[in-house]
């Protein structure tokens, strides 16, 4: 799907008929209106406010949830949420589109993170994030409970994973980025990260499937 | 195509699963907060502002540091209680009075043109003092040592005012001290430097004294010729 959709992006302006057309129809006319992230960054760089505000909505939940989910806690995701946006502001002067804007943005928010655990080693006890499941299950239907169950446990296993296996998955599922971008944010090489990325998977896979 | 393969390694039933549990937004204060800081930031900076800020913080720098240096340097050269006018000042006009009146420019001419065996050749029987001799013979070869020794000045020509406070400038503040106390000390004199050169002219000068009825001061002058020429002195009481 995803190969389909860079083809379409590429031959957005040729007529000729291809396997993606339903795709085509719906990602080209997308693909011509909405800015890059980086030309949206260059303008806020030339001083355009709204241009950042656009890039901004875009990106912020994401990475809120990244971030939330990296330091199970929600008032440290906050500050460093700040500061990654804080950084990101200040570097606009220098910002060169060398890279994806995603990868650039994550690469600061993995650095701050890593700088919030260094300031404070006590992190790793600070675990917040409640279990979403609150409801009773003899209320609801068969299946949204055993969903419900799943969630919990999906939220707990992520939680009980090792920071390096988190931050990988959390790259992968909340960014969308690919092995060599999460290896380029994480400094890592494409095998630790795709391994990093197995692990955990297979982790949180077993906890889905078995209950505890 | 190495990365599609390896996005299939995601099970789809993690990625289900986790997308129906993070739903989370990120919180609206802080979305005001970003915006804020991004607007704050985000306005372009005006032409010629930001060289303009560039050089302005190392002058601005620089100029504390000379000023606090300046005014570091100024405190520590006075000594506490006194300050370096008050000497100077009165060593200056004290050096005035006493050598301008007494150094007309014939002295000047006879005392830097002479020879000192001439001197003493042209007054038969007068004898000076070795040190002086010295004195006169540093001053006929013209040393600007000599010349600016501040306890030699009653044999300097009359210069200018800046001059001399020029000199009592350089000298350090004990030394200047203490040549205004000569300076003090020569003014009771009354038979100025002049006239002390030569036992004849400071016979004379003596004898001058007396006839103007200044006796006590012909009565001192005469010890301290007795002092300096006693010989002199002694022909001097065997003619009385």
């Amino acid at each position: 799907m995803a190969a389909c959709r860079e083809a379409t992006a590429t031959d957005a302006g040729a007529a000729k008929p291809a396997l993606c057309t339903s795709a085509k129809l719906t990602y080209a006319p997308l693909m011509g209106h909405i800015p890059e992230d980086s030309a949206l960054m260059l303008r806020y760089k030339d001083g355009d406010t709204a241009a950042f505000e656009t890039l901004y909505r875009r990106h912020n939940d994401a990475l809120y949830r990244y971030l939330l989910r990296l330091c199970r806690n929600s008032a440290a995701a906050e500050d460093v949420f700040q500061d990654v946006w804080g950084k990101i502001i200040n570097a606009r002067s220098s910002y060169r589109p060398t890279a994806k804007f995603t990868t650039f943005m994550y690469r600061v928010a993995h650095n701050c993170f890593i700088d919030h655990i260094r300031r404070n080693k006590r992190h790793a006890n600070s675990m917040e994030l409640e279990p979403e499941l609150h409801a009773d299950p003899s209320e609801l239907p068969d299946t949204i409970v055993e969903r419900s169950l799943a969630r919990e446990r999906l939220n707990l296993a992520l939680q009980d994973l090792p920071d390096e296996q988190r931050d990988v998955f959390l790259l992968h599922e909340e960014a969308g980025l690919n092995l060599d971008q999460i290896a380029s944010v994480t400094g890592s090489n494409r095998e630790t990260a795709k391994s990093r990325l197995r692990y955990a998977v297979n982790k949180l896979r077993a906890a889905i499937e078995e209950p505890q | 195509m190495t990365n599609e393969r390896d996005m299939n390694d995601v099970d789809e039933l993690v990625s289900a699963t986790y997308r129906e549990l993070a739903d989370e937004r990120a919180p609206e204060h802080l979305n005001r907060a970003v915006l804020r800081l991004a607007a704050a930031g985000g306005a372009k900076p005006r032409a010629g502002a930001g060289w303009i800020s560039a050089w302005m913080k190392p002058v601005a720098w620089a100029a504390t540091i000379a000023l606090s240096l300046a005014i570091f340097l100024e405190f520590s050269e006075l000594p506490t209680g006194v300050s370096r006018q008050d000497v100077i000042q009165p060593a200056a006009e004290a050096v005035l009075q006493d050598v301008a009146p007494t150094a007309t420019p014939d002295l000047e001419e006879k005392l830097k043109g002479a020879d000192v065996d001439a001197i003493t050749t042209a007054a038969p029987g007068a004898k000076l003092p070795s040190a002086r001799k010295q004195m006169l013979r540093e001053e006929s070869v013209g040393t600007t040592e000599a010349r600016s020794r501040v306890s030699d000045d009653a044999y300097m020509p009359a210069r200018s005012n800046n001059f001399v406070a020029e000199e009592l400038a350089s000298v350090p503040l004990g030394v200047a001290a203490a040549s205004l106390e000569k300076k003090e000390a020569d003014s009771a004199a009354d038979c100025d430097a002049t006239a002390r050169l030569t036992p004849a002219s400071w016979l004379a000068c003596i004898k001058e004294l007396r006839a103007a009825g200044d006796n006590e001061a012909a009565e001192r002058e005469q010890k301290a010729f007795a002092d300096e020429f006693p010989a002199e002195f002694a022909e001097f009481e065997a003619n009385k």
